[in-house]
């Protein structure tokens, strides 16, 4: 029987094995390296990986297992936020604050990819010089090269950076365009998109 | 007429309707007997230029109506290389530019609903903490700055020590042992270790000390060795801190 097929409170050998690796990991670990420090298959990593993540949920401990675009790694769970927000000056540097025009550049960016500058702005309607080179400072944003044609402009994509920022493990978690039409057909809610750009 | 003639540069053509050649090439633009992409502006301009120069007798109304046939004319111009958008004849320009907004709101909409998305992965993430990592520690420790400030110092040494020596005694220079590393007069340790202290004992006076004060100014390369030596032992330890204010720029240690 493995370790997901029944929920339980104690952990699996593997399990308990991967817990440690992930609680001494100041990086994060990919589901291979994992496979192959316990010998174990990749899917059976993958199991295991799992089960752990919905052990730690299901008992409480303070802790979760996410998924981002590196690999696995331990963190703190929501519920414990408060408290650990306070806790020294450390954490708060993992943190990046955006501004709703940051967010909605990212967002075109993101879907668009590789994409000008001049493409975002056409979208957006509103010059985002200013957004894009504080995106790249933060290192949400890397630059991919140029297009080739007139002015041969920058061409921009998102970086691992950003999927961990948004707690996204890849770009394909994005809905698409037109699912998010779906959802959202009347766009109720949405305020006028060319308002003028916010400081970041 | 010919060139030196009496009314050379006094000639002028007059068609009714028009008041002058340039003002009759504007027309035949606008009217399309001309391709405008394969007039030369400049050159007409030129032309133009030379015969009011001619003329001597040129009036502020000449000129601001040759100013404004040329701007008619580069307008013409450019106006035919950009991409023509066919006009809705029923619709007038006031909705044209309303349909305009309304297509790009609604090719917007998306992306703003995507923004929402994030900003709510975003909220759900900046509520979970997880260890940091200690790349930022390692280059704190390990960052020498670039490898072109590294060999600037090395330059100098190099320019200061070969401006200094005679001509004939150059050869002997480059062969000399010295630039083989570090002299055998002391074991290679010992010399680091000795540098070491030197290092710590300024830094303990002052705090802080530039990766070129510490060389002195003295173009000695094995000086240069063991000081980069001993530096890169003391971050390996953890007893200074190294920062590079800007690319290029000299590297400056700080005591832990």
């Amino acid at each position: 029987m493995t370790s997901s097929s029944m929920p339980s409170d104690i952990l699996s050998p593997a399990g308990q094995k991967i817990q440690a690796l992930l609680f001494v990991a100041v990086s994060p670990v990919s589901q291979s390296e994992i496979a192959e420090l316990l010998s174990i298959s990749p899917s059976s990593a993958a199991e295991e990986l799992r089960s752990l993540q919905d052990f730690l949920q299901r008992t409480g401990q303070g802790l979760a297992l996410q998924k981002g675009p590196e690999g696995w790694r331990m963190t703190t769970a929501e519920e414990t936020a408060e408290v650990v927000s306070l806790f020294r000056s450390t954490v708060l540097v993992q943190k990046i604050r955006l501004s709703k025009a940051a967010v909605e550049t990212l967002a075109v960016i993101a879907y668009n990819q590789p994409v000008t500058r001049s493409d975002v702005e056409d979208i957006r309607g509103v010059r985002c010089e200013r957004v894009i080179e504080t995106l790249l400072s933060h290192g949400l944003l890397r630059i991919a090269g140029r297009r080739k044609g007139t002015g041969s402009p920058l061409l921009y994509r998102t970086t691992p950076l950003f999927l961990e920022t948004f707690g996204l493990s890849s770009i394909s978690e994005l809905p698409t365009l037109e699912e998010l039409e779906e959802l959202n057909p009347s766009g109720e809610g949405e305020s006028t998109p060319f308002s003028e750009d916010e400081n970041l | 007429m010919y060139e030196g003639s009496p009314g050379f540069g006094e000639f002028s053509a007059d068609v009714e309707g028009f008041s002058g050649p340039f003002d009759l090439l504007c027309f035949l633009v606008e009217s399309g007997a001309l391709e405008t992409a394969r007039i030369s502006v400049g050159q007409i301009v030129r032309i133009y230029g030379a015969y009011l120069a001619n003329t001597r007798h040129v009036s502020v109304e000449t000129v601001s109506e040759f100013l404004f046939l040329a701007a008619t004319l580069v307008l013409a111009k450019a106006r035919s290389l950009l991409p023509r958008r066919e006009a809705d004849p029923a619709a007038g320009e006031e909705v044209a530019d309303d349909g305009d907004v309304l297509e790009k709101i609604s090719r917007y909409r998306p992306y703003r609903i995507a923004a929402g998305r994030l900003r709510a992965g975003k909220e759900r993430q900046d509520r979970i903490f997880f260890r940091p990592s200690d790349e930022e520690e390692e280059e704190q420790f390990g960052n020498l700055g670039d490898l072109y400030a590294l060999c600037r110092q090395w330059w100098d040494i190099f320019e200061s020590r070969r401006g200094s020596l005679p001509r004939s005694s150059r050869i002997e220079f480059f062969a000399s042992e010295d630039w083989d590393g570090i002299p055998s007069a002391l074991p290679e340790e010992e010399q680091i270790e000795g540098k070491i202290s030197e290092i710590l004992a300024r830094l303990a006076g002052c705090g802080s000390i530039r990766f070129s004060q510490l060389l002195d100014g003295k173009g000695k390369a094995a000086l240069f060795v063991v000081t980069l030596l001993a530096l890169l032992e003391m971050a390996r330890m953890g007893r200074i801190r190294m920062e590079q204010e800007a690319l290029f720029h000299d590297v400056v240690f700080y005591a832990l």
